[in-house]
């Protein structure tokens, strides 16, 4: 029912993936999002005229810890995705995104690693440890005592200017100056809200301050100059979680479930220790937003606007961003959608046949495929006050076990010419939570 | 010597027959013949019937071009001594030749099927089952039409609705004239939209019985089932409509053709099944207050039976990996 997120720019490129803002389904508007994206994307790759002396010299002094990360793939010997990457200890460690190396994660014995310095000198890397939550990497390839770039935590005011490294669209290295702006407001998984050009085969490159310190990593871009940046401090993390394990990563999948089962555990106790506050749609009462990071967006709409045939009120609340597995699947995201529909002129059976047509929409919110979850199991059934019709279903995850999908729907068939259309889904919840919430979700809402 | 001389065409069916009284008995193209035979492959005077002292009765041959042979291929070269029932081919046409005192075949006595087919082919019947038909597929689209009335939708509907029905009784109309029967288009046509009113009806009662008592093995199997026997039920009736067969024959040709057609179905229907969902499948029919009776669970009830659906799910892990490999 809700659209996910797609991946937009070219796919050999899975350097950086744009988050979408995905409000299509219920304002048109939105739609031209995606237009102006690649109108940005197009423009953006004019050469800056602005060049900044500090961006000349940061770039002079800082381009010899830059590396392009290639993930090759071995038949055919080509790149099947590139980032960018850079070095962050002496003994050649070097961090990057999660998603510029996610296929060589996934399939290891189809995909290897390369990492490529300024001066073109190849070495072969492997992977020590990733974070998929945060979307960070690290590789590593055999050396000593290299030079490598200090990591701040410094508190920063908005409007700094810090400097984006990477190499965009494989056309070679850059420095692209920008503007600190904070952190991203309504997010789970927080980033730093950067102004300024990042575009695909920069992702993993370091975000610099003036003084040539890491203070994020670049990972996204909405178009329009507007740049994600993972935050400095989960770096420092991942590393110092690195140290005290001592050695590199094994099993890439184990490590992938593990972070996903604590991650889903602090989503969902989030979500779940909040207030739930209700407001009014139609004559029901129905969830205000559940947790800031899931913002909601309204809709009124008519059949015909002239002959209106019935009135429909949509409130859908959908979190910005997913956690990106692989290209085909995501995860991690809480959606809640609320049909209210009032009949007009219709007959009762008109108006059920279009409460129908809404019920039966029900989506996942996530893309996944058949390699990575099962095929939906579904429980329907009646419920009483209100009068409902309702379907609970779950997919199981392949891979991450104890892990599922869910979609909830519900119609009330209590009224001839009212109705409403209650919905969510979860993407990557244990059972005991998913139960939790479609427990709270269902006694919650109240319509007499 | 009087005799009856029968013109037998393919598959059996006679188209002629001829009573002949005369001392001799010509067979052949020309106007002259006792029995004028126009086929292109016959002489003008191809043979011609005798009897003998004895009382017996004779085929001669004039020799003609193409000959004359009996049913086993044998040629009548000077002349054949012929009993009552016996075939020969002149030309290209089979003859059989009788005498006045033949017995015939028990006759077959007029059914509630023909009555019934009687029934079917007067036009008031036939008007208002395609009035049903009609009525029925217009009221759906109206029940489910939630944009401002079109009555172009509506003829679209009444005309692909009449020419659908009507292709699959123009079929067997055609079958039938092809084996030089009567074609009973209307009767043929009658039957067809039955049918179809008749599966339309099952299948929105059982939607509703689905609605009610969930969509489970047992439904859909009925369902089929159901579906299955009026399919051969048309299929029956429209053989005994088209040709003259024997009551075994009919129903082997039937359960046949019904086998095949529902197989081919189930064959298609299977064909998408194999393919991965990613949506989930659940029955998404809703009717108002006044048309459903249940009883609804409270939130604890409903929760307690979702239990299952995750064990359900992670069992579908187990199920793939099996038919990947």
């Amino acid at each position: 029912m809700l659209l996910s997120g797609n991946l937009i720019g070219m796919p050999e490129y899975a350097g950086l993936y744009f988050v979408q803002y995905m409000f299509m389904k219920l304002n048109p508007g939105y739609v031209n999002l995606y237009r102006i994206t690649v109108l940005c994307w197009l423009i953006c790759l004019q050469p800056l005229s602005v060049a900044a002396d500090t961006a000349q010299e940061l770039f002079s002094r800082n381009a010899d810890y830059l590396y392009q990360i290639k993930v090759i793939e071995k038949l055919s010997g080509r790149k099947s995705a590139i980032g960018s990457g850079f070095l962050v200890r002496g003994n050649g460690l070097i961090a990057t995104n999660y998603h510029v190396i996610s296929k060589f994660i996934h399939e290891p014995d189809k995909y290897y690693l390369q990492a490529i310095s300024v001066s073109n000198k190849i070495e072969s890397v492997s992977v020590e440890d990733i974070d998929v939550i945060n979307d960070l990497a690290l590789i590593k390839f055999a050396a000593k005592g290299r030079p490598f770039l200090q990591i701040t935590t410094r508190a920063m005011r908005k409007g700094d200017p810090i400097y984006s490294l990477g190499n965009p669209l494989d056309l070679g290295t850059a420095v692209v100056p920008g503007t600190y702006n904070g952190f991203t407001k309504q997010s789970f998984y927080q980033r730093i809200h950067f102004t300024g050009s990042i575009n695909p085969g920069m992702s993993g490159g370091p975000v610099l301050n003036g003084q040539g310190q890491v203070v994020g990593i670049n990972v996204a871009t909405a178009g329009n100059q507007i740049g994600f940046l993972v935050v400095a401090e989960k770096l420092i993390k991942l590393l110092n979680e690195y140290d005290s394990r001592g050695s590199r990563l094994m099993d890439y999948q184990q490590r992938i479930h593990q972070q996903l089962i604590k991650n889903q555990q602090i989503l969902m106790n989030t979500v779940l220790s909040a207030v739930w506050k209700t407001s009014a749609l139609g004559e029901a009462q129905v969830l205000r937003e559940i947790a800031p990071f899931i913002p909601c967006w309204g809709d009124k709409g008519h059949s015909n606007k002239k002959k209106k045939k019935y009135l429909s009120v949509t409130i859908s609340c959908k979190p910005k961003e997913t956690i990106y597995i692989h290209s085909g699947f995501r995860t991690g995201m809480i959606e809640v959608q609320y049909n209210w529909l009032e009949n007009i002129s219709l007959n009762s059976l008109q108006f059920y046949a279009l409460l129908e047509k809404l019920y039966k929409g029900a989506g996942p919110g996530n893309r996944a495929g058949e390699k990575d979850v099962t095929e939906y199991a579904c429980y329907e059934g009646f419920i009483n006050s209100p009068d409902e019709r309702t379907v609970l279903c779950s997919r199981a995850y392949k891979k991450y076990q104890g892990l599922f999908d869910i979609i909830y729907i519900s119609a009330t068939v209590s009224h001839n010419d009212k109705g409403l259309i209650s919905h969510f889904t979860l993407s990557g919840v244990e059972k005991p939570t998913a139960m939790r919430f479609t427990r709270r979700f269902m006694e919650t809402r109240q319509w007499n | 010597m009087e005799l009856i001389i029968e013109l037998v065409g393919r598959g059996s069916r006679q188209f002629d027959l001829h009573r002949v009284v005369g001392e001799k008995i010509t067979i052949g193209r020309a106007f002259d013949n006792d029995v004028i035979i126009p086929d292109p492959h016959m002489c003008a005077h191809h043979a011609v019937l005798e009897e003998n002292e004895k009382g017996e009765i004779l085929l001669k041959d004039l020799g003609s071009i193409n000959g004359s042979f009996t049913k086993d291929h044998v040629a009548v070269n000077e002349a054949c001594v012929v009993s009552s029932g016996d075939e020969f081919v002149l030309g290209k046409t089979r003859i059989q030749i009788y005498q006045r005192d033949h017995k015939v075949a028990p006759s077959i006595r007029l059914t509630w099927l023909e009555q019934l087919a009687f029934i079917a082919s007067k036009p008031s019947v036939l008007v208002s089952i395609i009035a049903g038909a009609v009525i029925l597929s217009l009221f759906y689209q109206y029940a489910n039409d939630i944009k401002s009335f079109h009555p172009g939708r509506y003829l679209v509907t009444l005309i692909s609705v009449l020419l659908v029905g009507s292709f699959w009784p123009a079929v067997w109309a055609l079958f039938a004239r092809m084996k030089k029967h009567d074609a009973r288009f209307v009767a043929q046509l009658s039957a067809t939209m039955l049918f179809v009113i008749v599966v339309t009806l099952l299948q929105k009662t059982d939607k509703w019985l689905a609605f009610h008592f969930g969509t489970g093995m047992m439904l859909e199997i009925f369902e089929s089932v159901l579906i299955i026997a009026l399919a051969f039920l048309l299929i029956w009736m429209n053989y005994y409509l088209s040709i003259f067969q024997t009551s075994r024959k009919r129903w082997i040709y039937a359960m046949s053709l019904t086998a095949i057609l529902s197989g081919l179905t189930y064959m298609a229907t299977s064909f998408n099944d194999d393919r991965f969902k990613s949506r989930p499948m659940y029955n998404t029919t809703l009717y108002p207050p006044s048309m459903t009776f249940y009883s609804g669970q409270s939130i604890n009830e409903y929760l307690r039976n979702t239990d299952n659906i995750f064990d359900e799910a992670v069992s579908l892990i187990d199920d793939a990996a099996d038919t990947r490999d």
